[in-house]
């Protein structure tokens, strides 16, 4: 149950929370993906859209995931407009799994954010690679992809329970 | 595959790309495109594309800043307690090596005197045009383009290729220029290429970044590996006319590798730590103006320097001699110094407790002295209001007060008033 249903200001509040997470997390220098340790980087982007778009939060519009993906590659350093594709072509796998999806399961999600996120990498890379001629460190890609994938298990359940808590279910 | 699942997944598609629903404004298609609009836009070099792509750059830079500021305090806060948790160690060792350094001082100056006259010989003074220190706002690790943006850009004379520093050591170049700021190269990115000289043993070589934190030294023959210890050092050759030859990269270290070793460049700059850098460029100045340079340090140095110039090592030897014979001269005159005015202060302070004492007494005579008006005003009053202020022996009067109680005083000084109190 909505525990915001009389105020509509703190329900939207609430509801921009997501959006305003992944702006921090593009426009902060702090990135998860550029970690100092060895096998942990994730994209944590690509987790957050992913979620959000599947279970088509409020607030949550293309064209915010759009603007986002052109911060993240100005600051970054990434030619503009990778990002914004990448986000843009998560946001069609979500559309299209939630049109053939008639019971979500967590596992599933989890099975389809694997290949959607392969997909979008190899893309990106591809465009990187042959387009900008810029080098690609293969054990990177693989260990990001793959802590990427580990990790939305876990976000998941953070990102579930913060909506069941605040608006009594998953997909507001 | 059947023709209904066919149809199936072509309209999921279909309805992925173009449907909006009621939640979203904008067609997934149509953003798509407008990437791809963007990546091939952005490929090319047109005047009015830069001018918008340094506009959002510059709106992105600033906006970045402000939303890692607390990060960047928090980091700066965990630095500060880290570094004064160290400082203590590290200054019995500066202690040290100070002393050391002292000793070393002198000879140094001299060398550095015989270098600059050589290379004036050699034609091979550079000089910094402008040093122009700038903040770094924005540095991202990433593995794509090792990198950061300074808060320094075209209006405060940033040009592309200019050299960056910290303190004398070499950081990388600018490779992007905006209006107010500049995205700079750092030398461990793979892209970065710098002309070094390894010393000892003036072996020619390119320093080229890993995207880490190293650089591997390129272009350089197996047999001379050999001569590379762990003592030497990288600087920068000058051999393209970019750089000036000297300035300081990095150490040379060997980094075990599962069946060999490698040598690679451990920069002196920790890039992880740079806050502050200075953005200059090299320019090789004339004859002349290197001969009126050259006059004017005469001029300042008395001679001295043609002197050193001269001189044998034997005589340089002596000069160092006798110059320390000087340093013990005046260290001693000051030692002498600081004894008598270790006496001064004594004296000074002796002199100060007994002037206190003085004060002291002083203050309590004025003390008594106030008492003894206070009692002197009581006494007149009591002559003229006493009578007022007195308890009468009347049948029924409750009016006046014993003498010498505090109420009888207070009646007294208020001119045979009573108060309530």
């Amino acid at each position: 149950m909505n525990k915001f249903q009389d105020n509509t200001f703190v329900t939207s509040l609430f509801k921009s929370i997501p959006i305003l997470v992944l702006f921090i997390s593009v426009f902060n220098e702090f990135d998860a993906n550029y970690f100092q340790i060895e096998y942990l980087s994730f994209n944590f982007s690509y987790i957050l859209i992913f979620f959000c778009t599947l279970k088509n939060i409020d607030h949550f519009g293309y064209g915010l995931i759009f603007c986002a993906g052109i911060i993240n590659d100005v600051v970054t350093g990434l030619p503009l407009g990778i990002s914004s594709l990448s986000f843009m072509l998560i946001c069609v796998a979500t559309s299209y799994f939630r049109s053939i999806t008639l019971r979500p399961t967590l596992i599933r999600d989890w099975m389809f954010f694997l290949i959607t996120i392969s997909l979008v990498n190899s893309i990106k890379f591809m465009i990187l690679s042959y387009i900008f001629g810029s080098l690609i460190n293969y054990k990177y890609l693989l260990v990001n992809n793959f802590t990427t994938f580990l990790l939305f298990f876990f976000f998941s359940f953070i990102f579930n329970f913060y909506f069941e808590k605040f608006f009594g279910k998953s997909d507001v | 595959m059947s023709v209904g699942s066919r149809d199936d997944f072509v309209i999921a598609i279909r309805s992925a790309f173009l449907k909006k629903g009621t939640k979203q404004k904008f067609s997934l298609l149509s953003l798509i495109i407008l990437s791809i609009i963007i990546i091939i836009l952005s490929n090319y070099n047109f005047k009015i594309i830069n001018y918008i792509k340094s506009g959002v750059n510059e709106f992105i830079y600033r906006g970045s800043y402000v939303i890692s500021a607390p990060e960047k305090i928090s980091e700066r806060l965990s630095n500060q307690i880290k570094d004064h948790l160290e400082i203590y160690s590290e200054t019995t060792n500066n202690e040290k090596e100070l002393n050391e350094l002292r000793s070393r001082d002198l000879s140094l100056s001299i060398l550095e005197f015989e270098n600059r006259k050589l290379k004036e010989q050699l034609d091979d003074y550079l000089v910094s045009n402008k040093l122009i220190f700038a903040k770094i706002i924005i540095d991202n690790n990433s593995p794509y383009l090792r990198s950061f943006i300074i808060n320094k850009g075209s209006k405060d004379g940033i040009k592309m290729g200019m050299v960056v520093l910290d303190q004398n050591y070499l950081v990388g170049k600018v490779i992007e220029v905006n209006y107010a700021t500049s995205r700079v190269l750092m030398l461990s990115d793979i892209n970065s290429n710098v002309p070094i000289t390894i010393s000892p043993g003036n072996l020619q070589a390119i320093a080229t970044g890993n995207g880490q934190y190293y650089a591997n030294i390129n272009y350089l023959k197996k047999s001379h590996f050999k001569k590379i210890n762990s003592d030497s050092i990288a600087y920068t050759s000058g051999t393209a006319g970019v750089l000036k030859s000297g300035i300081p990269v990095g150490k040379i270290i060997t980094i075990e590798k599962e069946d060999s070793q490698q040598m690679m460049i451990e920069f002196f700059s920790d890039f992880t730590q740079l806050q502050y850098v200075s953005v200059t460029s090299f320019d090789s100045i004339n004859q002349s103006e290197l001969e009126n340079e050259s006059k004017k340090t005469d001029s300042n140095t008395n001679g001295l320097s043609e002197n050193l110039t001269q001189i044998q090592p034997n005589d340089k030897l002596n000069i160092l001699l006798k110059e320390k014979e000087i340093n013990e001269e005046i260290r001693k005159k000051i030692e002498l110094e600081n004894n008598e005015l270790k006496d001064q202060i004594s004296e000074i302070q002796k002199t100060l407790f007994k002037n206190e004492k003085i004060l002291d007494d002083q203050k309590k005579i004025i003390q008594s002295f106030k008492i003894d008006q206070e009692e002197l005003e009581f006494l007149k009053l009591n002559l003229e209001f006493g009578l007022k202020c007195q308890k009468k022996q009347k049948l029924f009067s409750n009016k006046g007060f014993e003498v010498g109680t505090p109420e009888y005083k207070k009646c007294v000084l208020n001119r045979g008033i009573a108060t309530n109190e």
